[in-house]
């Protein structure tokens, strides 16, 4: 089994890497691949043609909305593919009114997650190949921990309980 | 009334520009809605507007300018914001119509978040108006063979988004 995913080069999908090297390649904008740039997107399309699983991870504006409709056209009619969408809890939750929304533009992460989630059921039963969209609340990545110092080990998933759930 | 409006400079948007007492921003005037700085431009300077007329379409960006309009009115009583859909947003896509996903994505950002806003029950009123094909210059040339039946006029268009 051969997987291609985006955003390999930390958090989530940096260990999503590590546990299924060598038989994975990886995108990020650290190593030239931008998922808002449509000809950075067609080049991963093409670069994971041969893969089985595509595990749409990166998070970038409404970049990875772009990504799963483009990487669902290649392979519309190829049922043994898989594209795994990585969503979030946030597109379950109805934001409170105003905090949250001034401090760090939750509304906007909310509506990128909010389209990859509708595109991904709009898109089922339009492709031959397999969707899963799996969601999980906050993960105990370098970057929530330094984000939430006040955060306990209850508040948050681990880094592999979260690739666990992707891969289910 | 004073309104502000996106997108003024062709088609249904400038329609409404010439019929309402209104303020355009459009990419050839310099206010391009994909870019953060631009939209904050523009919603300082419809401070003064009561309506606001989320027309533009590109990308996902009207559903950034929403966001953004939102959250400089959302205390404010009297202030509107209409943001002009697709049909597109009310159905599901033939099998040979994939080309059509993207644009269906965009539009449905935009809807969501208006109907999130809204469970929010915020002060000032957000909408969501569509339509399906408009006669303008652009879809009459995309689509030579539309009859009269096939779309409604640019007049029709804005009525639907001020009702």
């Amino acid at each position: 089994m051969k997987y291609a995913i985006t955003g390999h080069t930390y958090g989530i999908g940096q260990r999503a890497f590590e546990r299924l090297s060598p038989n994975i390649i990886g995108f990020a904008r650290s190593t030239g691949y931008d998922i808002t740039k449509e000809e950075d997107r067609r080049r991963i399309v093409k670069e994971s043609l041969d893969c089985d699983v595509f595990i749409n991870n990166a998070n970038f504006g409404f970049g990875s909305t772009h990504m799963l409709i483009e990487m669902a056209r290649a392979w519309a009619d190829l049922p043994e593919k898989k594209i795994i969408n990585v969503g979030s809890q946030i597109a379950e939750v109805i934001l409170p009114r105003k905090d949250l929304f001034a401090v760090n533009h939750a509304f906007h992460y909310q509506a990128q997650k909010a389209s990859l989630k509708t595109t991904h059921y709009n898109l089922l039963p339009l492709v031959k190949c397999q969707m899963t969209y799996r969601w999980f609340n906050y993960v105990g990545t370098e970057s929530i921990i330094r984000k939430f110092p006040h955060f306990t080990e209850r508040d948050y998933i681990t880094i592999d309980a979260a690739v666990d759930i992707i891969l289910s | 009334m004073k309104y502000a409006i996106t997108g003024h400079t062709a088609g249904i948007g400038r329609r409404a520009l010439q019929r309402l007492d209104a303020l355009g921003f459009s990419r050839s005037t310099g206010y391009d809605i994909s870019n953060a700085e631009d939209r904050q431009r523009i919603v300082y300077e419809s401070r003064n507007c009561d309506v606001f007329i989320n027309c533009a379409h590109a990308g996902f960006a009207s559903t950034y300018m929403l966001l953004d309009i939102y959250y400089a009115w959302q205390d404010l009583p009297n202030k509107t914001i209409i943001n002009v859909g697709s049909r597109i947003t009310e159905i599901e896509l033939p099998k040979d119509r994939r080309d059509l996903l993207t644009y269906q994505a965009e539009k449905l950002a935009l809807k969501e978040t208006v109907a999130r806003i809204n469970s929010l029950t915020p002060v000032c009123s957000v909408k969501y108006r569509w339509f399906a094909y408009v006669g303008t210059e652009k879809i009459l040339n995309k689509y030579p063979h539309f009859k009269q039946g096939d779309y409604i006029t640019e007049d029709q268009a804005v009525d639907i988004i001020l009702s």
